[in-house]
């Protein structure tokens, strides 16, 4: 059922991200519905079918996106191994979690991708990227991110209801 | 009694019945009819008016209750109208963009045009891409040159059955092969990360001036010739170095396409095979 699920949301989280959220600049960057969609069902903590999900969202995103050498799509399997990670060790600050995963994944994805335009010839240069495009995302994301989780949150509940103890 | 005064008494009577009713309708008795109908009526009034505030007071909730339903609907007819006069002002709009694609399409009556509607952007903040609304069930194939009526937009990328990707000229993998207008200098267009483009390997004795027009000039086949790209707004040269560099102003606003067309008749040429193998 929660494999199932990952179809539609991702889907329709990718509408959203190409029609909507990619037209709401600041400066040069913006935020990135599916990486917050990822965090915010990998740090719940009774979801169990994570990577399911992060292998739907990269192969979405090789499908759909420009990117070289599916640089946007692997980072994201590499952004729920962080968080999946970051989930373990950090378990009981949920809020700093969250912030964590969000700025970490914001810098892991941008950094694929730099790679990514780099290796197919393409002149990046470092500091404008930072400056313009990946501070400005991360502002965003970090925005974006709490009521996001809330919203997969709700919907890992639903998914992963709680086993009542006898 | 005798029948003669019972007769008599019996005219004397009818007489002054009619005598009364003539006189009263010639309103002779007025004052005494006021005198006597004024208290009624007042007393009616009275009657009339607590018999309508009771009716009111009953009946006055249903009142309120129908004028609240009715300013409702017309709240909503009146949001539906503004919704309405949303849509009209969109359409209107799309007319006019549309108005202005065709007038450019007719002045070019060599190409053919198919008009597609922006849909999307690449995910990737680092790449200027955008997503059309027509793909191979409209005959669009990779290579094909997008314009607006203004300039140049870009190229196909990617095509599926119903929707496209177009890579934008100020995407940092694009290099266009360029003219600048009068001194017909060749220059590279390239974009970057931040959408702006500028030339490079321009000649050093190259003589070039703020507000050349920059065109394509369709050398390597990738774009047909002749379409506006941009003005230039800044020329770097340094003597020192092998070549000038500007940059360019382009003509379209990339943060605003809506409607864009597609150069349905060119057909991109490669010529990797004619590019001669490197020696060992």
């Amino acid at each position: 059922m929660a494999v199932f699920l990952a179809f539609p949301i991702l889907g329709f989280g990718w509408i959203l991200q190409l029609s909507l959220i990619r037209q709401i600049n600041l400066l040069h960057g913006s935020a990135d519905l599916i990486l917050l969609i990822l965090i915010s069902w990998t740090l719940h903590h009774r979801v169990k079918h994570v990577w399911q999900w992060a292998i739907l969202a990269c192969v979405l995103a090789i499908y759909i996106s420009a990117s070289p050498f599916g640089s946007l799509g692997l980072s994201y399997l590499v952004i729920t191994g962080c968080t999946v990670f970051f989930r373990s060790r950090f378990w009981k600050l949920e809020a700093v979690t969250i912030l964590i995963s969000t700025l970490v994944g914001t810098f892991i994805s941008h950094i694929f991708m730099i790679l990514g335009q780099s290796f197919s010839g393409a002149n990046i240069p470092l500091d404008t990227a930072l400056i313009q495009i990946t501070l400005p995302s991360m502002f965003l994301n970090l925005l974006l991110v709490i009521p996001f989780y809330a919203l997969i949150s709700s919907l890992a509940d639903w998914t992963y209801p709680q086993e009542l103890g006898i | 009694m005798t029948p003669t005064i019972t007769l008599l008494r019996k005219i004397v009577t009818s007489v002054v019945i009619i005598g009364i009713i003539i006189l009263a309708a010639g309103g002779y008795f007025s004052f005494i009819s006021n005198k006597i109908v004024e208290p009624a009526i007042n007393l009616q009034t009275w009657i009339s008016t607590r018999y309508l505030a009771v009716k009111d007071l009953f009946s006055g909730q249903k009142d309120v209750e129908m004028l609240r339903q009715t300013n409702l609907e017309l709240e909503n007819e009146v949001t539906s109208l503004q919704n309405n006069i949303i849509d009209l002002k969109n359409q209107l709009a799309e007319v006019h963009i549309l108005s202005a694609l065709l007038n450019f399409a007719r002045g070019k009556p060599g190409n053919q045009y198919l008009a597609a509607t922006v849909i999307g952007k690449d995910p990737n903040p680092f790449m200027q891409y955008i997503i059309i609304d027509r793909g191979t069930d409209d005959g669009i194939q990779t290579g094909m040159p997008v314009v607006t009526q203004k300039g140049l937009v870009g190229r196909i990328n990617a095509v599926i059955a119903n929707a496209s990707r177009v890579q934008l000229i100020t995407d940092p993998n694009t290099d266009i092969n360029v003219v600048i207008k009068p001194s017909n200098t060749e220059a590279i267009l390239s974009g970057s990360i931040t959408g702006n483009i500028g030339l490079d390997f321009i000649p050093q004795d190259a003589i070039i001036q703020l507000n050349n027009l920059i065109l394509t000039s369709g050398l390597g086949g990738g774009y047909p010739e002749d379409i506006m790209i941009g003005q230039i707004t800044g020329i770097h040269k340094k003597d020192v170095e092998l070549f000038q560099s500007a940059t360019v102003q382009p003509i379209v606003d990339f943060n605003n396409i809506k409607i864009v067309l597609v150069i349905m008749n060119f057909k991109p040429l490669d010529i990797t095979p004619l590019i001669p193998p490197e020696l060992p």
